[in-house]
């Protein structure tokens, strides 16, 4: 990573929209390393991300950001802190109709919030229109890991979504870069 | 207007919340109700009923906030009430961090005073909002912001995806 990018990395379990948030902002087609979803039980999609989904924006004179998407099945967890190293910040997709929504957000919140240090957006996709009570309660259960980010529900395949987590991560981000200048 | 403060709702038609989001309206004071919910109004969280008489139904920063103290935030507020605002969500990633004043968050977030007070007000009514009156140690500044080690990469990325 040089000084004329960055990286922002997409996290979350199979199904949650990685890699349609990432295609939505790079510049080229994403590139993606799907392969035949074999957890069927995890999530129904016939494909899933087996390494990585890679996505880049370019900038003016040069500088461009970065858009890494770890592979949503837990059994390549050995790439989430390569794909993790130097992120200014994670993006993490939630799937709100999932019966196991409340243990991906404990696994992915441990492994990607670094104590509060890594500035962390959670975005939960599929909740019904007057769903309100799930963002709540993700919001309590990260406040009980010492965790104060923004929750937002989603609909990855709707650009706009997409922009205000990276929004909201870039503001993160700031305030999050002006109290290390201050250190 | 019904309010069932035991499922953090409450019910309204849709030309009221057009209105109590305009402020363009008063409300009376409640009253106990034990009939059903009647057809045609639309269930919404109760937070979001708070967040509106904050922001909306107020002049000035509210009477009892002294506008020496340094704010800080105990969570996150919906994103929905921030309305995709930039300087709203920068005042939240600020205020979840850590206590400032009131100087240094309109600064920082460069927010204008009327929208800074509403939003404080709506943090304050909504139960968000806990201040203090000390000053920390270190004042951040304008300055601080722009020279950031991301300032220049967060500012073309904004104007490259039309944030700006």
């Amino acid at each position: 990573m040089t000084h004329d990018e960055f990286k922002i990395l997409f996290t979350g379990p199979m199904g949650a929209g990685k890699t349609t948030a990432i295609a939505q902002l790079s510049d080229d087609e994403c590139v993606s390393t799907d392969v035949v979803n074999t957890d069927l039980e995890q999530c129904n999609k016939e494909m899933t991300t087996a390494g990585l989904d890679y996505g880049y924006i370019s900038l003016a004179d040069g500088f461009g950001v970065r858009l890494y998407g770890t592979p949503g099945q837990e059994r390549f967890r050995f790439m989430w802190p390569i794909l993790a190293n130097n992120a200014a910040g994670v993006i993490l997709l939630l799937n709100g109709e999932h019966p196991d929504l409340e243990k991906h957000l404990a696994i992915y919140a441990d492994a990607f919030a670094n104590n509060g240090e890594t500035p962390l957006v959670v975005g939960i996709g599929r909740l019904a229109a007057n769903d309100f009570s799930c963002v709540d309660l993700v919001t309590e259960k990260l406040a009980n890991m010492g965790l104060f980010v923004p929750v937002i529900s989603v609909d990855v395949r709707e650009k706009e979504d997409v922009l205000l987590l990276v929004e909201t991560l870039l503001c993160q981000i700031e305030a999050h870069e002006m109290e290390l200048m201050e250190v | 207007m019904l309010v069932k403060p035991a499922s953090h709702r409450f019910y309204a038609r849709p030309a009221l919340l057009h209105a109590l989001n305009a402020g363009t309206v008063t409300l009376s004071p409640l009253r106990p109700f034990s009939e059903s919910v009647p057809e045609g109004m639309a269930a919404r969280p109760l937070f979001e009923l708070a967040w509106m008489t904050g922001a909306k139904h107020s002049d000035g920063l509210l009477p009892w906030l002294d506008p020496d103290s340094q704010f800080q935030l105990s969570r996150w507020p919906s994103a929905a009430a921030l309305n995709k605002s930039r300087p709203l969500l920068s005042l939240c990633a600020l205020m979840t961090r850590r206590a400032l004043g009131r100087a240094q968050l309109q600064i920082l977030s460069k927010c204008d005073e009327a929208t800074f007070n509403h939003f404080l007000n709506a943090c304050e009514i909504s139960g968000l909002l806990v201040s203090e009156r000390r000053r920390s140690a270190a004042q951040p500044t304008a300055v601080a912001m722009e020279s950031q080690r991301f300032g220049g990469l967060i500012r073309g990325l904004r104007t490259r995806l039309g944030l700006s």
